[in-house]
């Protein structure tokens, strides 16, 4: 039994941590550095918490140590990533209102990730009391001089660690979330510590009394789940900014004049929808929110407005073709799961005889064959019998397709974690060149600063240098940046530098789309080609946005 | 051996296994697209890898033959932060068309050797050390060192480049397989020179084995 109760709570330790660090990647998109530095400090935790049971508190009732340690740890743990949230939403709301400054200096998220890092601290020195505390219990149990079954207990430990990172993975974040899953777990921490106290006959009013302290609060925090993820999303994409604590209650009325964000959690990405009915009552000062209409972001980027997204996909798809010279009758499309490129493609090339659009994400296709609003922008475009959905990472894709295509759109969100900047890697972009058909071309939503002063020329690499050092290096020879307001880099191995002034435009696009189908020479005439700008998923280039 | 020794190269010896785990997932995390999955699973992979160590670690009871068995597992670890990266890219290659569990499994395989291994360090090395208030020093300095690989990795090695870290780290490995090497072993003192100037050479032509690298990540050994 002892070492079933070691399993429970090496996994309930093992998911506080877990599910932290997966609330600091979301919300600083530092993935690997919000995972290795929250394994970093648990385990700093956890071995100086075992220490320091073994040195101080060695001489003491372990019982009495579990009670107090299991309550301290089942409200941190349990509220782990509700702290977060609140940490976040205060530093969003008072200190990062200048969202361009949060995403260009890079110190910036340090102030919010080194805090975060004391609780987790907090979590794994009162975890690492939890083993010592069992060995203990065990030797008295057995009333043995030598730690018998410490093995057993060891392994138990190991083994809900284990576990607690493949449910916490697969089951918990897609079921309950992040803040709900942390505080299930505190309840079975509850749960196992007075299931601990009955069957060690320790259990008196005292101890029930205070066992209701982390019950009620980890209710509480259960009931604000919901709240604090819509306060969260409203002031991020409002921009709210505010200079004194004292104005904080007239941002709360103010923001209940808004709907509710619509977010979809999936295995791959956190889907944002801000429904065109978002505004419901009084504009709150100082909001920039792209004008009316749908807004859709993939974890908090934004991929399209509904005002916009017609010069956008309307500039990629004819752009493209416009460029090359030929309609193309096979495509192939990375991303774009909104299924809005697609439908561009299916009204404007005759010719088009199959569009494969390869996807990592089911939920990403689900939403946009069922969200009514999405479906209407799309024309159900998905469900075209040319069309050939394929469920895939895009960077595994094309090392598997063996066929050849006449164009290839590469529609991805920009590159602001490892897993994003994959897919602008030399590697990527060579085994892409392999299914392009001869004279075919490749139109990518180009990740590159569109306003270029003296001062970004002072930031180096800048984005534009990555993409062309990296392109370059992949054997593109043909490289045309267009698109005034939206950029996209037309590449070829081979051909000629058109322009978009040699012909009319035949297609029936937008005065918009015309405006912005420009060669846009000024943003890339000073990037500088370098080896060491290569972006490879081996030796990573930072994006800096 | 000296308990400043031992503190050393405890530290050492966990800031090297973190720094593999980290390497390792991260590389994991190229052919699986998502870093949060390849971290998630691999910090779950490496503790129960770490745990089974340990285990297997009590069943080694001759005690004065701990400096020679480190000796193994350091020279073994070494090996797999040098060549690793390049069997985690055949690895990718060869299970491209398998069921995505399985592949998953597959790629893992080198974290459960650096768990295992990694597990089997700390009893033998807290085995030198009879006093049991010292036994927690050292476990303090493993705890340490840990955390300073987790600082490290995303900060400094990650951005250094995937296969200059696992050599960094492999001649780290290599110095404390010599500084545990009792004197008078000049074999493997010399094996240990041979491998650490070969990792060294990786290193130098690193720039020279992009291409090679790149062949054999988009062909496969085949």
């Amino acid at each position: 039994m002892i070492c079933v109760r070691v399993i429970i709570l090496s996994f309930c330790s093992m998911s506080y941590q877990l599910l932290t660090a997966r609330a600091l990647a979301e919300l600083t998109n530092l993935h690997i550095l919000s995972y290795s530095l929250s394994f970093g400090f648990f385990l700093l935790g956890m071995g100086l918490g075992g220490i320091y049971y073994g040195k101080s508190l060695n001489n003491e009732s372990p019982l009495r140590n579990f009670f107090y340690a299991e309550n301290i740890l089942a409200i941190l743990g349990g509220l782990a990533t509700f702290f977060i949230f609140c940490l976040f939403i205060f530093m969003n709301i008072y200190m990062f209102s200048d969202r361009h400054l949060y995403l260009t200096k890079p110190t910036l998220p340090y102030m919010f990730l080194l805090p975060a890092q004391l609780l987790i601290f907090s979590i794994g020195f009162f975890s690492g009391f939890e083993l010592p505390v069992w060995l203990k219990i065990n030797k008295e149990k057995t009333n043995t001089t030598i730690f018998r079954g410490t093995g057993a207990l060891l392994g138990a430990s190991y083994i809900g660690g284990f576990l607690g990172s493949i449910f916490t993975t697969i089951f918990i974040v897609p079921l309950f979330g992040l803040v709900t899953g942390c505080i299930l777990m505190g309840f079975i921490n509850v749960l196992i510590l007075i299931e601990s106290l009955i069957s060690y006959r320790n259990f008196n009013i005292k101890k029930g009394l205070l066992l209701f302290i982390p019950i009620i609060i980890l209710y509480i925090g259960g009931t604000w789940d919901k709240k604090l993820t819509q306060l969260h999303l409203k002031t991020w994409y409002l921009k709210t900014e505010m200079t004194s604590l004292k104005k904080t209650k007239k941002l709360f009325t103010l923001l209940k004049d808004y709907g509710e964000v619509l977010r979809i959690r999936t295995s791959y990405q956190n889907i944002d929808i801000i429904p065109s009915d978002f505004l419901k009552g009084q504009r709150l000062p100082h909001l920039t929110l792209y004008g009316k209409g749908m807004a859709f972001y993939l974890n908090r980027q934004p991929q399209f407005f509904s005002k916009f997204w017609r010069t956008y996909h309307e500039s990629m798809t004819v752009g493209g073709v416009h460029l090359s010279g030929k309609e193309p009758e096979q495509v192939l499309i990375l991303g774009g799961g909104d299924g809005l490129l697609v439908s561009q493609i299916i009204r404007f090339f005759k010719k088009i005889k199959t569009i494969t659009l390869v996807e990592i994400d089911p939920i990403m296709i689900e939403t946009a064959n069922n969200y009514i609003p999405l479906r209407h922008l799309n024309q159900s475009a998905l469900k075209n019998k040319k069309v050939n959905i394929i469920i895939d990472d895009a960077f595994t894709y094309v090392a598997k397709d063996k066929k050849t295509y006449d164009a290839i759109f590469i529609d991805f969100p920009f590159p602001i974690s490892f897993d994003l900047s994959r897919l602008y890697s030399i590697e990527f972009y060579i085994r892409v060149k392999a299914l392009l058909a001869q004279n075919g071309f490749i139109v990518l939503d180009a990740p590159m600063w569109k306003y270029i002063d003296n001062e970004a020329l002072n930031i180096k690499p800048m984005p534009q240098d990555i993409l062309y050092s990296t392109l370059n290096h992949a054997g593109y020879k043909n490289i045309i940046a267009f698109g005034q307001g939206e950029p996209f880099l037309f590449l070829q191995t081979k051909g000629k530098k058109n322009n978009f002034t040699d012909q009319k435009i035949k297609y029936p696009v937008s005065k918009e789309t015309i405006e912005n189908l420009k060669i846009i020479d000024n943003i890339v005439k000073d990037v500088e080609i370098k080896d060491e700008y290569i972006n490879s998923v081996f030796k990573p280039v930072r994006f800096k946005y | 051996m000296a308990k400043r020794q031992i503190l050393f190269i405890s530290f050492f010896l966990a800031f090297c296994s973190l720094c593999y785990e980290l390497l390792f997932s991260q590389i994991i995390s190229i052919f699986i697209g998502s870093t949060i999955l390849s971290y998630s699973l691999g910090i779950g992979v490496f503790i129960l890898a770490l745990g089974a160590g340990s285990v297997i670690c009590d069943y080694f009871s001759d005690k004065s033959k701990n400096p020679n068995r480190l000796f193994y597992i350091e020279l073994t670890l070494s090996l797999l932060g040098i060549l690793g990266g390049y069997a985690e890219i055949i690895l990718a290659q060869l299970t491209i068309f398998f069921p995505f569990p399985l592949r998953l499994s597959i790629l893992f395989t080198p974290i459960i050797a650096i768990g295992l291994l990694s597990g089997i360090e700390l009893p033998l090395l807290m085995g030198l050390k009879e006093k049991t208030h010292e036994k927690f020093y050292v476990l303090g300095a493993d705890c340490i060192g840990m955390f300073a690989a987790a600082l490290l990795f995303p900060l400094f090695f990650f951005w250094l480049g995937l296969f200059p870290t696992g050599i960094i780290v492999a001649l780290i490995n290599l110095t404390i397989a010599h500084k545990i090497l009792p004197k008078k072993t000049y074999i493997k003192k010399t094996i240990i020179f041979c491998i650490g100037a070969a990792a060294l050479l990786l290193w130098v032509f690193d720039s020279q084995l992009f291409l090679l690298r790149q062949n054999l990540f988009l062909e496969g050994i085949l």
